[in-house]
């Protein structure tokens, strides 16, 4: 499904305007979509980290990082597809449809940087989380809407370490703080309206 | 002197075909077309007669609707000898709608107050066109819900004696016309 990266830009973009104005959060790091990368760590063991990738290189490692007071990253679980309602059809076939993209926002914070409990800070980004696209932010997209629901959030630390850094050897202190939020991105479109070049040719 | 009742009045019936394995037509208004009643067609599956109303600006085509042609009523007069009723005629009601909601308000804002135009809809594989002119009623309605789109929606309406009947498709005639006015 094209376009996620654009629209969790737009997710970012209004969270930080909406819950990350104070100073705390002055040089927090929001990040797009990331792809979990394998390696081979000690004694050839295979680890797995997140990471922006472009076309087949590494771009950078984005996940735990103390240089930031909050780290957030998105990463893609799945896509379903549906036919879109009856009254969105027009013409032959059933060219529009509906995607249901399931994804996760992984954020990683220091207690002591942002003075908040990993709960509070949850409810932060709760308050700040979009519900809907307006036309505006989305011109260029050749979609026709879209709106992000927020549906459940992991809390557990070793859940979600052992999700995102698979093989590797569990190393937050009780200061950091890391939980993810799942979400769901519904988007409306018509199918023959996507030109290869909306994917960024090069 | 007395009346007679000449038989060469009867109409003609022509034979009805059945074929199992024929193919069938879909539901839902593909098309649609508003054509000038003075615009005549020798053969409407000729897509080259189309192509000229369209340049001439006789025929304005939307070629993407959902819609659809109610059962039509019937216009039912008395009968006369030992039938109680004769059907005189057909009140025919379509509904069209058109996504391209942001530029078509002026069209649809004249075109409602015309009575010289015929109505074109096709279906799956054929096109029909009324054999009268239609009234037009636009609209767009707005539905309490963010999610919804914002459509023109067109009741079509006409009388006629007669059924509009289907025709194959003309080939490349129900697409995005760019007629230089």
């Amino acid at each position: 499904m094209p376009y996620l990266n654009e629209l969790v830009i737009l997710i970012n973009e209004a969270i930080r305007t909406s819950s990350l104005t104070d100073k705390r959060f002055s040089s927090a790091k929001l990040e797009g979509i990331a792809v979990q990368v394998l390696r081979n760590g000690p004694n050839d063991a295979q680890e797995v980290f997140p990471a922006i990738v472009k076309l087949n290189e590494v771009e950078r490692y984005i996940g735990v990082d103390d240089t930031y007071p909050l780290t957030i990253y998105h990463r893609i679980l799945g896509n379903t597809y549906s036919e879109d309602a009856k009254q969105g059809q027009f013409g032959d076939g059933f060219t529009a449809q509906m995607c249901s993209t399931d994804a996760l926002m992984v954020v990683f914070a220091k207690r002591s940087a942002i003075r908040m409990t990993a709960e509070q800070l949850e409810a932060l980004l709760v308050a700040g989380f979009p519900d809907q696209f307006v036309q505006g932010q989305m011109d260029g997209l050749q979609i026709f809407s879209a709106r992000a629901t927020l549906t459940a959030s992991t809390m557990d630390v070793f859940t979600v370490f052992s999700t995102e850094y698979r093989g590797t050897k569990f190393f937050l202190g009780p200061e950091d703080i890391l939980f993810a939020m799942r979400y769901k991105i519904e988007s409306r479109y018509r199918k023959s309206c996507f030109k290869i070049c909306d994917f960024e040719c090069e | 002197m007395a009346g007679y009742y000449p038989s060469t009045c009867d109409t003609i019936i022509p034979g009805h075909n059945c074929d199992p394995c024929s193919t069938r037509e879909y539901g839902r208004i593909r098309s649609a077309a508003f054509i000038k009643s003075d615009f005549e067609f020798t053969d409407p599956e000729n897509a080259a007669e189309w192509l000229a109303g369209i340049n001439a600006g006789d025929i304005i085509i939307i070629p993407e609707t959902h819609g659809d042609l109610a059962d039509p009523s019937p216009v039912l007069g008395p009968g006369y000898g030992d039938t109680t009723e004769t059907l005189t005629g057909y009140e025919f009601v379509a509904n069209i709608f058109d996504p391209d909601y942001n530029e078509n308000c002026d069209f649809w804002d004249a075109i409602k107050n015309v009575r010289n135009y015929k109505f074109a809809y096709r279906t799956s594989s054929k096109t029909h066109i009324t054999n009268v002119g239609v009234t037009i009623i636009p609209g767009a309605p707005v539905a309490d819900d963010i999610n919804t789109e914002v459509v023109w929606k067109a009741q079509i309406k006409w009388k006629d004696q007669n059924l509009p009947c289907p025709f194959a498709t003309p080939e490349g005639v129900f697409t995005c016309f760019m007629v230089n006015e």
